[in-house]
């Protein structure tokens, strides 16, 4: 979803974004992104519509919504809580 | 409601989403295939790069679309038409399963009606909790409690109450039409109908104004819903008409609802409260809400002081008020743990049919296995067939309650008319029989049968190993499921047939309970006097002397007495204090006193242990005669012959109450003459109470038992003995019955009732048994079709082909059988204290396991059989 946060994108451009952020550690392949993509939609947290690519080819185009937008910052929140307190507890053991 | 527009466009417009998917999809390559050109790659090469990266198309289709919502529902409804399609291949399987599964949840539901009848909601009145039965405490016991007119006033005045009333039920005589009819009558003080919240169907039950306390009450009578049908066809007329009473014009003034008062009385009349102290009747009430009875119980105590004050006879010293809600009172009878027993039972029998239609689906294995390795092939995942799976057996299950719900439907009232008399309120259960608690227990029961029956063939076929199916002899793993299914439903049920065993044989020993007297071929005519007719000593001695005198010159009758109560044992007297001058009188309880003629020893066939029976001219003479029963002299007199003691019975100076005259002359005083045999007074089940046997003329009653010793066929002479008391007295009614129906409603019907239905539950259980254990056989037997026949072509013997076919499932039945004994054995100690009878017993358990054997060698038989007439070549030629 954060792949989506600067602008819509379709399929291609999402996984090539994703492999962009994460510097190549996740290669996400079309068998698990576009039933994540569904279900997104289907939450109400991405909306599509089809649009011309760059190349001037049909694409659906993906883009965040305001309730996208919303679980991104929740989500972040509670990552960056789990991240610390993970970090504390491999200081203490260690 | 995004989440029901999503799944409204998925289910309904399911081919535009599929459009669009498959368009995005093929986007993605185009786009994918661009992008490869443009690092400088070959047409072909791009497309063929932008392929792998993708992987299969249609995975990738499939892969969304499980992630869809209601995709279940998708599923659910595909699978649900492939297993009414895979069943309509095989009917003979499906209508075992599904008959299987119907007959266990048809007794469970029915018997669970019936608990739930009997436990849950016994009565139709409104706020049932509410409603309370006064008694009270007297030395730590509870006894029946009966208020004055004054006394319920002060009870209705309580701030405990929203309302009290007073309760009786008597017997009125329907006169003006042909033969005179005795009606059972319910009688309540004329607030009753209104505290209980009984609401009419036609017309309007009474009121407080239809019988104010201490006045007459109106005329008036509200008619059962029974009664009604009898006797007016079911026709609304009949509110406003008026019938005879006792030779009084009442008039109908409403009809009732079909569940009250289901059983017991037809008729409901106001009481006459009337303000004379010898006058007393039980009381119920509804509390107030808030008030518990414990509290009413606290609360009550000082009103209680007050009566014991005013009215001593009644109320003993340092009495303690009890009050326990209807409901309560209906949980203590005796026959709510049988009930439990039995519902457990039509549990048991239900689990059975579930492992039978495990069975029956794991035997289906051979074209099921191949199916399945097919599917998990081309890519059904695991989950997707085990769902498969349970859909089909949420199917079976479901056919089966549903036809199982019909059928207890049609059974149920055939099942209640069995039930022993009082022993459940079942006005509710008739008036609507199939209700929401129930049908919620047979959906539940379903879906609990449904898991259990499909669980572990699901859990089997869901794996399906493709090598082993490639290969056509299925391994032996395989079917070491069937044969512990077997077992277990061979110990269970083992269980069941010991259990039915048992009460089989409680029943057989009740028939051979020696009685003491001959009931056979003896009936009774019950005369019940009119209020206010043959008043006096003298002219009710004569009319009764004519009777009896009428009686005998009825063709076929052999012999006549007259007995004041039943007179039929178990059914006796009543207690009644004894005294012997210058001693205590042995025992708690006052001994049972009969009221009879001298012939009725004779008539009944009860023997004359010692001394005499006085004669016609000594019944009246003084001092008065009497005879007492073995357990009696036994216990009064133990070192010496009771015949010539003198005893005083002081109930027989004065009586106790209106209804019974005294003879002239009487003083109390007896003189035994005689020692008669014992029979059963308390109950069939309990040794006798010491009984004395007194002339009926020293006391007459207003009601008379004339038993009479006939020919064969007593019932055909009920006409003749309704004339022959018509020629007596056209007005007087007379109800006849049978001393055999005596004994059956007094002890026997809940006995047979709970052996009937086990028997019906054994035959099926055995049923069930036969039929899993053919099918396991049969199973093993198409399984191992090839290798029997590569066997005997090899040169084995039928009787060695035989021998494998059907040795895992006689080891199974063995270790069945075993189990289900040991269960039965550790079981006893529990269901004892329910009293159906022992299971440890060794004849039973002995008779049990023959039935089960043969039973099962028989079933096996056949598919064992057809393993031995393979023909080699034709085993070998099968692929």
């Amino acid at each position: 979803m954060r792949a989506l946060l600067l602008q819509p994108d379709h399929g291609v451009g999402i996984t090539r974004r994703i492999q962009q952020i994460t510097r190549g550690t996740f290669d996400v392949k079309p068998g698990s992104l576009f039933p994540a993509l569904h279900r997104l939609e289907e939450r109400g947290w991405l909306a599509s519509q089809w649009g011309e690519s760059e190349n001037r080819r049909r694409a659906k185009y993906y883009k965040l919504t305001a309730a996208g937008r919303r679980e991104i910052d929740a989500e972040l929140t509670n990552w960056q809580r789990i991240v610390t307190a993970i970090g504390w507890a491999i200081k203490a053991t260690s | 409601m995004r989440f029901l527009t999503t799944l409204f466009r998925n289910l309904w417009r399911h081919r535009a989403v599929e459009r669009d998917l498959d368009e995005e999809v093929r986007a993605h390559v185009e786009l994918l295939v661009d992008e490869y050109r443009a690092t400088g790659m070959e047409d072909a090469a791009a497309r063929r790069a932008a392929r792998l990266e993708l992987g299969g198309t249609e995975q990738v289709k499939d892969a969304v679309r499980d992630v869809r919502r209601g995709i279940w529902l998708e599923h659910f409804w595909q699978d649900l038409r492939y297993a009414l399609r895979t069943f309509r291949r095989s009917p003979g399987f499906a209508a075992t399963a599904v008959v299987s599964l119907a007959v266990g949840i048809a007794a469970a539901t029915g018997l669970f009606s019936i608990v739930n009848a009997a436990l849950l909601h016994p009565f139709p009145f409104a706020d049932i909790n509410r409603i309370v039965t006064l008694g009270m405490i007297d030395k730590g016991a509870p006894r029946g409690l009966s208020v004055t007119a004054r006394q319920l006033v002060a009870l209705q005045h309580s701030d405990l109450f929203d309302g009290a009333f007073a309760l009786d039920t008597w017997e009125m005589t329907l006169t003006g039409e042909d033969l005179p009819e005795v009606v059972r009558t319910q009688y309540f003080s004329a607030n009753g109908l209104n505290v209980l919240g009984v609401p009419p169907l036609l017309g309007r039950v009474f009121n407080e104004a239809d019988g104010p306390a201490g006045a007459q009450p109106q005329r008036v009578v509200v008619l059962t819903y029974r009664f009604w049908q009898r006797h007016f066809g079911g026709r609304p007329e009949a509110v406003g008409q008026t019938v005879h009473l006792n030779r009084e014009p009442y008039t109908v003034i409403g009809v009732l609802p079909r569940q009250y008062f289901y059983t017991g009385p037809e008729i409901l009349v106001p009481l006459d409260l009337t303000f004379d102290p010898n006058f007393a009747w039980s009381v119920q009430a509804r509390l107030k809400r808030g008030v518990n009875p414990r509290m009413a119980e606290e609360r009550l105590q000082l009103l209680f002081d007050q009566f014991a004050k005013e009215a001593p006879q009644r109320f003993p010293k340092d009495v303690r008020p009890l009050v326990r809600t209807l409901v309560e009172t209906r949980r203590a009878a005796g026959f709510v743990p049988t009930l439990l027993l039995i519902f457990a039972a039509s549990l048991l029998l239900l689990l059975l049919a579930c492992a039978n239609v495990s069975i029956l689906l794991l035997a289906r294995g051979t074209s099921r296995a191949h199916e399945f390795a097919v599917r998990a092939a081309i890519g059904a995942s695991r989950g997707r067939l085990m769902r498969q799976l349970l859909v089909e057996s949420l199917l079976l299950a479901f056919s089966g309650a549903a036809l199982g719900v019909a059928a207890g439907y049609w059974a149920l009232p055939a099942l209640l008319r069995r039930l022993p008399a009082n022993s459940v309120p079942v006005g509710n259960l008739m008036a609507v029989p199939v209700n929401v608690p129930v049908l919620l227990f047979s959906a539940g029961l379903a879906m609990a049968s449904a898991l259990i029956c499909g669980l572990s063939p699901a859990w089997s076929f869901s794996r399906p190993r493709l090598m082993a199916t490639a290969r056509t002899t299925a391994g032996v793993e395989s079917r070491r499921a069937h044969h512990l299914l077997l077992a277990a439903q061979i110990a269970l049920t083992v269980l069941l047939l010991v259990g039915t065993g048992a009460a089989v044989r409680v029943l057989i020993g009740l028939y051979r309970t020696s009685l003491g007297y001959d009931p056979h071929d003896v009936i009774v005519a019950t005369i019940n006097l009119p209020e206010n007719t043959y008043r006096e000593w003298d002219g009710r001695a004569t009319f009764y002397e004519r009777l009896r005198d009428r009686m005998t010159e009825v063709p076929q009758v052999e012999s006549v007495a007259l007995a004041t109560y039943s007179g039929i044992p178990p059914q006796s007297g009543e207690r009644s204090v004894v005294e012997v001058p210058g001693r205590d009188t042995p025992g708690d309880e006052a001994p049972i006193v009969q009221r009879i003629s001298a012939d009725y020893f004779s008539t009944m066939k009860i023997p004359l242990i010692r001394g005499r029976v006085w004669s016609d001219s000594e019944s009246g003479g003084t001092p008065h005669v009497a005879v007492v029963n073995q357990t009696m002299a036994r216990a009064w007199w133990p070192d010496e012959s009771a015949i010539g003691r003198r005893v005083r019975m002081p109930d027989y100076v004065k009586p106790p109450n209106p209804f019974r005259l005294a003879a002239p002359g009487s003083d109390g005083w007896f003189e035994i003459v005689g020692v008669v045999g014992d029979t059963p007074n308390v109950g069939l089940h309990e040794p006798p109470a010491p009984s004395i046997y007194v002339p009926y003329t020293l006391m007459l009653s207003d009601s008379l038992n004339v038993i009479l010793r006939t020919s064969p066929d007593p019932l055909a002479m009920t006409r003749s003995i309704r004339e022959a008391v018509g020629t007596v007295d056209p007005h007087q009614p007379v109800s006849v019955y049978r001393a055999e129906g005596v004994l059956a409603s007094a002890g026997w019907s809940r006995e047979r009732f709970v052996t009937l239905l086990l028997l019906g539950f054994a035959m099926f259980a055995l049923m069930l048994a036969v039929v899993g254990l053919y099918s396991v056989v049969s199973y093993a037997v198409s399984c191992r079709f090839k290798e029997f026949g590569i066997r005997m072509a090899l040169g084995a013997g039928r009787g060695r082909i035989v021998n494998a076919a059907v040795q895992p499932a006689v080891l199974a039945i063995v270790a069945g059988l075993v189990a289900g004994l040991a269960l039965s054995v550790g079981l006893n100690k529990i269901v004892a204290q329910w009293s159906i009878g022992n299971l440890n017993d060794p004849i039973v358990l002995v008779a049990v396991s023959l039935v089960l054997f043969v039973a099962a060698m028989m079933s096996a038989a056949i598919p064992a059989n057809r393993a031995a007439s393979i023909q080699p070549v034709d085993a070998l030629r099968i692929d």
